[in-house]
């Protein structure tokens, strides 16, 4: 199945803006962020197809996600 | 605002001297004369079709009613920094009626490169002085009080009547703790962040535990090693007065608004939480 990956601001860096994987049936959101290498804890905001969603969350063919990192300054 | 002895004392005047348009000058002066605010002074033009002069330029996008219900709101700032000091900037000029600015700081030379109430010559002031004479230069009708306090630290009687919140705070501790007493309170709050070129903005309804959900058991974002530089947080406070005069005016649905900007790549990102 195909999922399409979207990373915002610094998860963009060394990585990708948008990418589209090949992935098994089965696969979830954490699965991908191991292969990213990003922490789950490093993830503020993580949208299933701009919805907000978890990290255990099974995907299916044609889904998106989106992972924002944590901005807090003032 | 006005009692009807006030009103027809103002009426009066307004008739007596063929008031058409209100400018500061007169304000001033039937406010010497009357004893009464300069802020109910311009509540009584608006409701007799008279826009004082320095909303003038509001108009068009504010109703004159909008310019009315403003000038009898009151918000509160919390944090006077990066974003607080253009969001008190734009609620000032925009007319909010009454906002109450709360910071614990004394500015330091780290604050120059990007904080709109920091300059050489006001490196250590407390912030919530600045915020009042700034305020005071540039809009007198408007009351500003200003704590210098932490937001742990607040007198009740501060919270008095405020209707909305701003969250202009700089670490996530305090952030979690305005989001627990705005809630306790029911008054929304308008949430903004920075880090780097990126910032987030959004209103968070009481009930809705959103910076709870955000944040978790965070205590940095990419701030830390990102810096704040000095565009993104004009950009953010923009953003957040746009929401909370929406929201004061009553054009906000009450949904989950939330949004993900990056300056860097010029995107916007509309998020559903």
């Amino acid at each position: 199945m195909q999922i399409e990956i979207r990373l915002f601001a610094t998860f963009r860096e060394g990585r990708f803006k948008k990418e589209i994987w090949e992935l098994p049936e089965g696969t979830k959101v954490i699965d991908i962020l191991n292969r990213l290498e990003i922490k789950p804890e490093e993830v503020a905001i993580l949208l299933v197809n701009g919805l907000d969603a978890e990290p255990e969350r099974i995907l299916k063919d044609g889904d998106y996600i989106s992972l924002f990192p944590p901005v807090g300054g003032g | 605002m006005l009692t009807k002895g006030e009103k027809n004392l103002l009426g009066n005047i307004f008739r007596r001297e063929k008031i058409k348009e209100l400018t500061l000058e007169l304000t001033q002066k039937i406010s010497r004369e009357t004893g009464l605010s300069q802020r109910a002074i311009e509540y009584f033009g608006l409701e007799n079709g008279i826009v004082p002069q320095k909303y003038v330029r509001n108009i068009g996008s504010f109703t004159l009613a909008g310019q009315k219900k403003l000038l009898t709101s009151k918000v509160m700032v919390v944090g006077l920094g990066g974003l607080g000091g253009y969001v008190l900037e734009e609620l000032c000029r925009a007319g909010v009626g009454e906002i109450v600015g709360v910071d614990s700081d004394a500015f330091d030379e780290t604050n120059l490169n990007r904080q709109l109430l920091a300059s050489e010559k006001s490196l250590g002031q407390k912030k919530a002085n600045k915020a009042k004479k700034r305020a005071a230069e540039i809009n007198q009708a408007v009351v500003v009080s200003g704590f210098a306090s932490k937001i742990e630290d607040l007198p009740p009687a501060a919270w008095q009547g405020v209707e909305l919140i701003f969250d202009c705070l700089d670490n996530i501790e305090s952030r979690l703790y305005l989001e627990e007493k705005a809630q306790n309170l029911g008054v929304p709050l308008v949430h903004g962040a920075i880090g780097g070129w990126y910032g987030q903005v959004g209103i968070v309804w009481p009930g809705s535990n959103l910076l709870a959900k955000i944040y978790r058991e965070r205590k940095k974002g990419i701030e830390q090693h990102l810096g704040n530089p000095p565009f993104t947080p004009a950009v953010a406070a923009s953003y957040m007065v746009a929401l909370g005069i929406n929201l004061l005016l009553g054009n906000l649905d009450k949904e989950n608004a939330f949004y993900f900007f990056d300056l860097k790549n010029m995107e916007f990102e509309k998020i559903n939480l």
